[in-house]
């Protein structure tokens, strides 16, 4: 069935945005951390979704592909920023070690705790768990969303949560 | 079954992509092995944590004025 109405689109997009904002939020978030850039990414993705809106039929497949918009936008950024280290439009908002500007809205200790935590990721093994286990998206959508084989998805996967283990355990012991 | 190999196939264990025999084997030495079997139980209590606090938050309000940027764009808006 086509999209008629000008009615229908705003419907059907308003769900795709709504289900799938804050995923997309968060992978960008957890690569660019800068919210404004995280932000752009966002509507970059959704902007994208719009011109194929009709297209757009398999919730399950939704939103790996939009995942894979935003983690590609979020990758192009972050080598601009390597190839123009000065140029302060580019840079994140806060040092290596501290929480992320979309994580102000999180009010939780536990959610800061993890939060930092993360942020010691090496990059690729930090969005690898983003995506599996924070946005459970399954282990053939993340290589996918990667663009690298099986494999390689769970070898960072299998690293992160290591890495995340590890990083939880220092935490939860200077804190005693 | 290796502490060795049971951390090479962790990850596979826990998605459930073993073989029968394999995650027998894997079970049973998780059994006799307390360093491996806390292993396993950290980096599920790691999954579960980053399942339920490790999502950045964008927030009710700015994902409605999100939106209605987005709106703007629509096909027949102009």
């Amino acid at each position: 069935m086509e999209v008629r109405s000008q009615e229908q689109v705003v419907l059907r997009f308003g769900d795709l945005f709504n289900t799938n904002v804050d995923a997309v939020f968060n992978v960008a978030q957890r690569l660019v951390w800068n919210r404004a850039d995280a932000e752009d990414i966002v509507q970059t993705t959704f902007l994208k979704a719009l011109t194929r809106i009709d297209q757009l039929r398999d919730s399950e497949r939704v939103r790996p592909w939009l995942l894979q918009i935003a983690y590609r936008d979020a990758i192009a950024l972050l080598r601009r920023r390597r190839d123009h280290p000065t140029d302060p439009s580019l840079l994140p908002e806060h040092a290596a070690s501290q929480p992320g500007p979309g994580d102000v809205a999180v009010a939780s200790e536990m959610a800061r705790i993890v939060t930092e935590a993360l942020n010691q990721l090496e990059e690729s093994e930090r969005i690898a768990v983003t995506l599996r286990d924070v946005e459970d998206i399954p282990m053939r959508d993340v290589a996918s969303i990667m663009g690298v084989g099986l494999s390689a998805a769970k070898m960072r996967v299998h690293r992160g949560r290591a890495s995340l283990r590890i990083a939880l355990q220092e935490d939860a012991r200077s804190g005693m | 079954m290796e502490c060795e190999d049971l951390a090479e196939m962790l990850t596979d264990l826990l998605e459930g992509d073993v073989e029968a025999d394999e995650e027998e084997a894997a079970l049973a030495h998780l059994a006799a092995c307390e360093r491996c079997e806390r292993v396993l139980a950290g980096t599920r209590d790691v999954i579960d944590l980053a399942r339920e606090h490790g999502r950045a938050e964008i927030g009710t309000e700015d994902r409605e004025r999100m939106f209605r940027e987005l709106q703007a764009s629509f096909p027949d808006s102009q």
